[in-house]
């Protein structure tokens, strides 16, 4: 926590519209995020929260659609699979696409806030899930993006290793300020991270929640008891508050 | 979590699980996040370690999916029966020379035939034809698979012709080749070459298809330019590809070898089981073939240890 200047950038989306056929998956969406601002994005299966994230991404060419996205080139994405490269080693797989000379210092680096110092020339299989998935922050990390977009990254790993990215992933980024975007389905994940957190529902952004709870969080807290009520309301889980 | 359903449902009856049950249950679950359940199992129940029998028989018992690993001595027991078999009948006259000459024979001719010299010179000239067609042909192979997995323009105006080349059997294609490029190491070396172009080609055109998407999509989020995409995705995608179509263009040379090496020479192996033909010499016949089979194992031994070598990343079953 030694640099705490504000990498990240502001996003604005104006009036975004997708559609796969005639089904339309985001529905007129205008949205401005502040820099450096952590928001998490949650909705039930089909809502449009992935197709939103890839728009960000630029990953949706060939959907038909329109609006306007204003957002910085310099953005990383985090996949639910850590998608490593499984023929390259763990310090090739967190470099690629660097082009700068001191690529590998920044890499070992970027491995060493991971918590993975020493494996860099591991192969991706010999690597648990959670290790798969820490090595897929450093790679994103590394980028020192004004933007991170994460897909569901936590998705696939067992508790307990989820806990623990949590808290890896709050310290990273109260190291390195990007702008975050994370798509979930996990409500408390939301609440635990997030700055502000959006429930998306039938291609409408449906809640705008801003979470000013103090860090660590507690799940046992009362407000953040409060919060999920509510959200679990918004995702039409719970019947009423 | 299948260890707490278990427990409960053996807590619930009076009796403690059994040994075997608990290395099961051990066995099932992946080590880190098993840790604190398990040590807690050691509390209530006995000490696992005490009773390595349970442990050992409950082993072998989930490793009988697949097949235990074979020692490197292993693959040639079939081949010895058949040996041990052949000599067997030659040695009690069920097997007429005249059909078959037996092992011990072969082997005794071989030796005389390779003491004078004979048999090394052929075997070079035949080694010489069928590696400088694969050769060339495995680079054809290769860089036409590229251009065309990699280019539109390259699929369009490779893929049809390598799809009829296949089509074609290599010999039909000997009178042509004569006619045009005449009867000499030349042609028998361009015959050998586009018989294994063929293999290279298809499977190495078929790996670098169906490259995973989702790398493709990787590669776009981490700003790779297209070459980086070719050397870091695309080429080694397509590396185990390559590898199958490498072990059977190996063989394939030699297997083009044996026709070509009837038309036009005085010298190779196809040259020496030809003329033994002619005169009834069974026993020049079997050494050919035995010649045949080292050199097509020992050339298929070769490409697998390089390719368990080039693809040590991976971790596969009968590896």
């Amino acid at each position: 926590m030694n640099d705490m200047t504000f990498r990240g950038s502001s996003i604005h989306i104006r009036n975004l519209t997708r559609k796969f056929g005639d089904r339309a998956v985001l529905q007129d969406i205008s949205l401005d995020i502040p820099p450096g601002q952590f928001v998490s994005l949650i909705g039930k299966s089909g809502s449009g929260k992935t197709t939103l994230l890839r728009a960000l991404a630029e990953l949706d060419d060939g959907v038909d659609g329109d609006g306007i996205i204003e957002a910085p080139d310099n953005r990383s994405v985090l996949f639910q699979d850590s998608r490593l490269l499984p023929w390259e080693t763990v310090i090739e797989n967190i470099t690629i696409g660097l082009r700068t000379s001191d690529s590998v210092a920044h890499g070992t680096r970027a491995l060493a806030d991971v918590g993975l110092a020493g494996r860099e020339n591991a192969w991706p299989n010999m690597l648990s899930g959670g290790e798969q998935q820490r090595v897929a922050l450093a790679r994103s990390l590394v980028r020192e993006p004004e933007l991170l977009l994460a897909d569901e990254p936590f998705g696939a790993l067992d508790a307990l290793t989820r806990i623990r990215m949590h808290g890896l992933l709050i310290e990273l980024i109260e190291r390195h300020r990007p702008t975050v975007l994370l798509v979930t389905h996990d409500v408390d994940e939301a609440l635990v991270l997030a700055d502000r957190v959006l429930v998306m529902s039938e291609g409408r952004i449906a809640v705008d929640q801003k979470v000013d709870l103090p860090r660590p969080r507690k799940k046992s807290d009362q407000r953040f008891e409060r919060l999920r009520e509510e959200l679990l309301v918004a995702l039409g889980v719970v019947e009423t508050a | 979590m299948p260890i707490t359903a278990r427990l409960r449902k053996s807590e619930a009856g009076p009796r403690s699980p059994s040994l075997g049950e608990v290395a099961e249950l051990w066995m099932q679950s992946p080590i880190g996040d098993a840790v604190p359940q398990i040590t807690s199992l050691v509390g209530h129940y006995p000490d696992i370690s005490e009773k390595p029998a349970a442990t050992a028989r409950n082993r072998r018992t989930r490793r009988a999916l697949t097949p235990g690993k074979l020692g490197p001595l292993g693959l040639l027991f079939g081949p010895a029966v058949v040996l041990a078999i052949w000599q067997l009948s030659s040695s009690l006259g069920w097997l007429s020379p005249r059909l078959l000459a037996s092992p011990i024979t072969a082997l005794e001719v071989g030796y005389e035939l390779f003491r004078s010299g004979d048999l090394t010179g052929h075997l070079l000239t035949s080694a010489t034809r069928a590696y400088l067609g694969l050769g060339i042909g495995v680079v054809a192979g290769l860089v036409l698979a590229l251009i065309s997995g990699l280019t539109r323009t390259g699929e369009a105006s490779i893929d049809g012709l390598v799809q009829i080349k296949r089509a074609i059997p290599t010999l039909a294609l000997i009178p042509l080749a004569i006619l045009w490029l005449g009867i000499g190491e030349f042609m028998k070396i361009a015959i050998i070459a586009t018989s294994v172009l063929v293999p290279v080609y298809i499977n190495t055109h078929a790996a670098l298809r169906s490259i995973d998407i989702r790398y493709v999509e990787l590669a776009r989020t981490v700003g790779l330019s297209h070459w980086e995409f070719v050397r870091r995705i695309a080429l080694p995608g397509a590396l185990p590809g390559f590898f199958t179509g490498l072990r059977l263009a190996v063989t394939t040379c030699w297997t083009a070898l044996v026709v070509l090496e009837q038309i036009n020479t005085t010298k190779g192996i196809g040259y020496l089981m030809s003329r033994a033909r002619d005169y009834g010499q069974t026993e020049i016949i079997v050494v050919g073939l035995v010649i045949y089979a080292i050199l097509g194992l020992a050339s298929d031994g070769i490409v697998r240890l390089w390719e368990r070598r080039s693809l040590s990343y991976r971790k596969v079953i009968g590896t």
